[in-house]
């Protein structure tokens, strides 16, 4: 998968280098080198990639292109200490996680309703912090896949157009600025709030491998949860908490809540003999 | 006058509404569909599209949109009813279920969308001329996609991404007991590194520090000692340790990740491959 993306990065390489020189300003420092960026799909199904903002972060952006700016919610801009004009900022340097950077970039700082109200009631299921709108996003060409987990951005040498105020933009409250109210009461009604802090897996410290449709120890590693249980290589993995084990993906899924301290019972069978044993996980991965 | 652009973001917001079907693509011959689209003055994209081989109709293509919408005069025209249930703010009719959306030569079948007159959508309609919904996740999520603004051409090739139903998981979501609502999120790493990090709370750098690596363990092999810093792993920055965890859910397990720590002031780059286990 990963060497598909690097094809098609090489491919677009070559377009990129027959512009060079357009202008002699940008030439010297234009990077035309396609970057992958990693994201994660909320749970409200946005696409959430993470910045940093002036090297304070990192930040959760949604990839949207149906907001026309950079938009960076107010408490976010608070933190960074962003001086703003009429709401408008100027963010001396724009990290994104892969690796691009871009300099001097024009941002909007305001609270969304739509963030304020995800927020709010913690449907994303994960804090976010602004929206990656067009004069960002028109700065590359970008290559979307939900079946892998990095886009691929090139950065385009046309520059997007700059944010434009639009007479006549007053209708665009006609009714909306009602969602505001609505949710606050919805979330009071319901008990909803902000999903408090994620909790690691733990760690257990044995591979898997199937053999013959039998998920089988593969290895246990030295000094690790398993091996003081007494998990051993070769074992067969029979059942997890008295559910029968069919695939390495069921055991991975029984164990993915299971965190540092609480324990693990895998029913094995070594040589004719079957034994339950219990792993107590410790921290790690 | 203030100009509310966050207003004009038209990134969905639900109120949540009635379940809605979810339909399977039928095959679709594995091509490249290349379809222009347009910048308005407000800086959104504009596509055309036939619903149910009616239109064409001028839509915003939204990827802050997790659903599609469509306004009730197009669905009207192009026979869609709502299945209901919801706020019955904006004119909304609840989901439904389009059996063709064609863009350019590109025909999709099954798209979930929403009915309602988005005041939004509405807003910029009346700056540019009519716009009669959003194109969003449950469309696009199902192609590979690409978006090119300086050529101003999408492609779009069928992935085998199920968007599933994300209506009906907020509703599950904000109905679940408040227990269940409140449990943390485990973040599970998708297969077996043999390493544990740290950073303490004053600690504000990038990076973890590595605490220790396990002997024969991946981390071990690819050659991470403890004490070095780790600041990347697969692309991802690990600033706090979640984010370990969130870049170690992430990988291909069996499929070489490239890591950057620090070791005695240099940054040096580690392939580490992740195996299946826990």
């Amino acid at each position: 998968m990963r060497l598909r993306w690097l094809g098609i990065g090489l491919v677009l390489l070559v377009p990129s280098l027959a512009f060079a020189g357009d202008t002699k300003k940008s030439a010297k420092t234009f990077d035309a080198k396609p970057r992958l960026v990693p994201f994660r799909l909320t749970d409200t199904h946005h696409t959430l990639v993470r910045v940093k903002i002036n090297g304070k972060g990192p930040f959760n952006f949604i990839v949207d292109t149906g907001c026309p700016v950079f938009l960076i919610a107010e408490p976010v801009g608070k933190k960074i200490g962003l001086k703003t004009e009429k709401g408008w900022a100027i963010l001396d340097s724009l990290h994104m996680e892969g690796g691009l950077e871009l300099k001097k970039v024009k941002a909007r700082v305001e609270t969304p309703f739509q963030i304020e109200g995800m927020n709010g009631m913690g449907l994303a299921g994960v804090e976010l912090h602004g929206l990656m709108g067009y004069t960002v996003l028109a700065k590359y060409k970008m290559h979307f896949d939900y079946t892998e987990k990095q886009m691929l951005w090139t950065p385009l040498r046309t520059e997007p157009l700059p944010p434009v105020r639009l007479k006549g933009a007053k209708a665009a409250t006609g009714g909306m600025d009602m969602m505001v109210s609505l949710v606050r009461i919805l979330t009071f009604f319901a008990g909803l709030g902000p999903p408090p802090p994620p909790q690691p897996r733990g760690f257990f410290g044995f591979e898997m491998e199937m053999r013959n449709k039998q998920v089988i120890v593969a290895r246990v590693l030295a000094d690790s949860p398993a091996a003081k249980a007494g998990l051993k290589k070769g074992d067969r993995i029979t059942n997890t908490a008295d559910n029968e084990v069919g695939s390495i993906a069921q055991v991975l899924e029984r164990a993915s809540k299971i965190t540092a301290g609480k324990t693990l019972t895998l029913t094995i069978e070594r040589g004719k003999k079957s034994q339950d044993i219990t792993i107590t996980a410790d921290d790690g991965f | 006058m203030k100009i509310q652009f966050a207003l004009l973001c038209i990134t969905v917001f639900f109120i949540p509404a009635a379940a809605q079907a979810q339909g399977q693509d039928q095959k679709q011959p594995p091509k490249k569909f290349v379809v222009p689209f347009e910048i308005i003055k407000t800086q959104h994209m504009v596509v055309n599209v036939k619903v149910n081989g009616k239109g064409p109709f001028r839509v915003v293509f939204d990827t802050g949109a997790p659903d599609s919408l469509v306004s009730n005069k197009l669905a009207k025209a192009a026979g869609l009813k709502g299945k209901g249930g919801g706020l019955p703010l904006f004119g909304a009719r609840g989901a439904a279920t389009i059996n063709s959306l064609e863009i350019g030569d590109l025909k999709a079948t099954n798209v979930s969308t929403m009915i309602m007159d988005h005041p939004t959508v509405n807003a910029i309609a009346s700056l540019v001329g009519p716009l009669e919904g959003i194109i969003g996740f449950t469309f696009y999520s199902r192609y590979k996609m690409s978006i090119d603004y300086e050529k101003k051409l999408m492609t779009f090739e069928p992935n085998t991404y199920v968007p599933g139903d994300v209506m009906q998981m907020m509703m599950k979501k904000m109905l679940a007991p408040k227990s269940v609502r409140q449990a943390p999120r485990i973040l599970a790493p998708a297969g077996l590194f043999g390493i544990r990090v740290e950073k303490a709370k004053d600690d504000d750098e990038p990076g973890v520090t590595v605490k220790q690596v396990l002997a024969d363990s991946p981390a071990g092999i690819a050659g991470f000692k403890a004490g070095d810093r780790l600041l990347t792993l697969d692309g991802r920055w690990t600033d706090t340790v979640a984010d370990c965890y969130i870049a170690a859910g992430h990988v291909r397990v069996g499929q070489p990740a490239v890591a950057f720590v620090v070791r005695d002031g240099k940054k040096i780059l580690l392939k580490v491959t992740a195996r299946a286990g826990l």
